[in-house]
């Protein structure tokens, strides 16, 4: 591809272009560019486990449904009135209800902005009339809108553990401390804020809270039974993800009867699987895009550039925090996890990152590159709900950016908060991500280094050569029908059969 | 312009429609299936049967997860809420954002297009191979897809032809896309909804230029929602 190529694509992405179209257009050129490849071999990746064959792929329109169905019923203001029975006795009560509330909530939707609307709505009118001061308030409910990326099952992380190819079940593990230290840092802030402006605290009402929990059971049930489901080995993720949406179909509409199936249910799966069309149409094209990036040894050439300049694993973290604050305010969530993992994947492992460390410090840095200004995500959704100069919201988020860059830094440089609870759970699976016992970093790196040497070249020239057809005709020529032939013997026939069959199980 | 709209919102509607309908039927078999998994775990004996016999529930909702994101973002360009960014069409004047609109529409469209083909090309080369499953020896010993063999050649083999599949595989053919196995054959959705999505860009950008062109105040374009 040119770099006039590359300047127009960059130009019409900043003109507004969608991004999917982007990710495409680039990969076509890319592909085109280069001498005996074809573009077909690599589109036919979106078929492959890289994308339609994934077992996590399922989740994200099932989570998102649930999500979506969640935020159109009762269940934001039910979610509200509990946390605030419950929470509301504490200084800065009621912002600690919008902290514990907006987790909840996203992690079902993802940090599409969903929150901000349905949580931020109902709460932002309540903390200005309960005397917060507007900054505090909108940055409150902003930030809000991604805080619940590290609890499962967020979709970003699912996204993340795709493109990964690691362990959804322990990335979600992984998250869990991580998730609860920002939280908890935002909600010591709100605690201070409340004592210093003493603000009003509403007295703690057993029966109240009782009531408000009996009134909200069947949500405030679900993480539990989801987790539990999940981790007792009841629930394989797509069916966690399945149950999640059955049952939150079940209670809104036939239970709560917030949700008509005939009037709301429509138009709510419509949104919803826009939602997911828009990611995954993302996610199909940029598969093109970042298999040119590996083929062109990409990856390897900025590890070669890093290493002149960055010793040891503090270092290599140091500038992974300050590139991916840039990646976040410069790119949505989901882009950013499709386009940048898999080029640092390698070079963390290199540096010896865990994979699942690594996972975390990712998905947190994009979620303050979520509020990041100028062009974080969050920032605008705000600035459209809540009727506020985009201006005035970039002055509002900056304390809770500060605190959340605390979060962070604890977070990377502490890695066992990410990798402790992970560790403890025995998964029957092979974790690809994770060398095999016995095997250290050394040999490790030899092997990397074997793969990255000129051998590998050859074998791809080989593989990416005329030889290449030539293997493939005679794969499908006359020859493999002979041995076909040969196999399909009356003997044969049975094990084929019991072969086919075995995959599909 | 009018018309165009009219049609384009009444295919949106159906497309929401099957994508609804993907969706429910999705969630029903992914449930059956984990209800009937921890059944087969207690020793239900039924419940057993009838999970070997739903073999077809993973690839299923593999594929259906496949429409979905196709037929989601078909309707994301309907609905204009396709992830970008979009600072500057924000921030500009009504005009301004009718000319980024036909800009970026355009480019979208032959994006679209020329993704279509690739994915088509794509399509066709994974139903040039046939399964074991699928074919059989025909007369003149070459194997031959189980659709074109003729009925006494099947029933030496002991098979029997998927009716239903060879239908759509006819018609399919009548398109020039012979299809192998039904698995490739719903892989169809990718080409098919880049192209319709090509068009469906394509009518936005002409409509953001006719409204440019006739300096009329822009009449939004954004989708029931």
């Amino acid at each position: 591809m040119d770099g006039m190529w590359a300047v127009l694509l960059i130009l019409l992405a900043i003109l507004g272009a969608p991004l999917f179209a982007i990710f495409g257009a680039a990969a076509m050129l890319l592909f085109g560019s280069l001498p005996d490849t074809s573009i077909t071999g690599t589109a036919n990746d979106v078929f492959s486990e890289k994308f339609a064959d994934s077992p996590l792929l399922v989740t994200i329109p099932l989570f998102t449904f649930a999500g979506y169905v969640l935020a159109e019923s009762g269940t934001p203001h039910r979610l509200v009135k509990l946390s605030r029975a419950w929470l509301g006795w504490m200084p800065g009560g009621l912002a600690m209800v919008c902290l514990v509330a907006s987790a909840f909530f996203t992690t079902f939707t993802g940090g599409s902005g969903i929150t901000i609307v349905a949580i931020g709505g109902l709460l932002y009118p309540a903390l200005i009339s309960d005397k917060y001061k507007d900054n505090f308030s909108l940055g409150l409910v902003t930030t809000g809108g991604s805080l619940g990326l590290l609890f499962p099952p967020s979709v970003p992380m699912i996204i993340y553990g795709v493109v990964a190819g690691i362990m959804i079940e322990k990335l979600f593990l992984a998250g869990l401390i991580p998730g609860i230290i920002t939280v908890a840092a935002l909600a010591i802030y709100s605690s201070i804020t409340g004592i210093k402006q003493e603000m009003p605290k509403t007295k703690f009402n057993r029966t109240e809270a009782l009531k408000t929990l009996w009134e909200a059971k069947w949500e405030a049930i679900l993480p539990v039974a989801l987790l539990g489901g999940m981790y007792t080995g009841l629930l394989r993720i797509h069916e966690a993800a399945a149950f999640t949406a059955i049952y939150t179909l079940i209670i809104e509409v036939w239970i709560y009867r917030d949700v008509s199936f005939r009037g709301d249910l429509p138009r709510i799966i419509r949104e919803s699987m826009t939602l997911v069309g828009a990611i995954l149409a993302i996610l199909a094209t940029a598969i093109g895009f970042t298999a040119f990036l590996i083929q062109a040894r990409v990856p390897m050439i900025i590890l070669e550039a890093m290493e002149g300049l960055i010793r040891g694993q503090i270092m290599f973290l140091v500038a992974l925090n300050i590139f991916l604050i840039g990646v976040g305010m410069l790119m949505d969530i989901f882009s950013a996890i499709v386009v940048v993992v898999p080029l640092i994947v390698p070079i963390a492992l290199k540096f010896g990152v865990d994979p699942y460390h690594l996972g975390i410090v990712f998905l947190l840095n994009l979620e303050i590159g979520y509020m990041t200004p100028p062009v974080g995500l969050n920032l605008f959704i705000s600035s459209f709900r809540f009727n506020k100069p985009i201006t005035q919201l970039y002055r509002a988020v900056l304390p809770f950016i500060g605190l959340l860059g605390i979060a962070l830094i604890i977070v990377t440089y502490i890695p066992i908060l990410s990798t402790w609870i992970p560790s403890m759970v025995e998964t029957e699976a092979v974790d690809l991500a994770e060398p095999a016992e016995g095997m250290e970093d050394e040999e490790f790196e030899l092997d990397l280094d074997a793969l990255e040497g000129d051998d590998e070249e050859l074998d791809l020239d080989a593989l990416e050569g005329d030889d290449e057809e030539l293997d493939l005709d005679a794969l499908e020529g006359d020859d493999e029908e002979l041995d076909l032939d040969a196999l399909e013997g009356d003997d044969e026939e049975l094990d084929l059969d019991a072969l086919e069959e075995e995959p599909s199980q | 312009m009018k018309y165009i709209r009219r049609i384009d919102r009444g295919l949106a509607r159906g497309e929401a429609a099957i994508a609804a309908t993907v969706l429910l039927v999705m969630i029903a078999v992914a449930a059956a299936q984990a209800a009937l998994r921890n059944l087969t775990n207690l020793d239900v004996d039924w419940a057993n049967l009838v999970l070997e016999r739903m073999e077809w529930a993973d690839s299923f909702l593999q594929k259906g997860t496949l429409w979905l994101a196709f037929f989601g973002a078909s309707l994301s360009t309907y609905d204009e809420k396709h992830i970008a960014i979009d600072v500057l069409p924000r921030l500009a004047p009504p005009r301004g954002k009718q000319l980024l609109r036909a800009i970026v529409s355009t480019f979208a469209s032959v994006t679209c297009f020329y993704l279509g083909r690739v994915f088509w090309l794509s399509v066709l080369n994974n139903a040039r191979e046939i399964p074991l499953e699928y074919s059989v020896l025909g007369p003149s010993d070459e194997m031959i897809h189980i659709c074109e063999a003729s009925a006494e050649v099947i029933a030496e083999t002991g098979l029997s032809r998927p009716h239903i599949f060879c239908a759509v595989r006819r018609l399919l053919e009548v398109f020039g896309a012979p299809m192998s196995t039904p698995d490739v054959a719903l892989q169809l959705i990718v080409p098919a909804m880049f192209i319709f999505m090509s068009v469906r860009f394509l009518s936005r950008a002409l409509a953001a230029i006719v409204t440019l062109v006739s300096k009329a105040e822009p009449e939004s374009t954004e989708g029931e929602s």
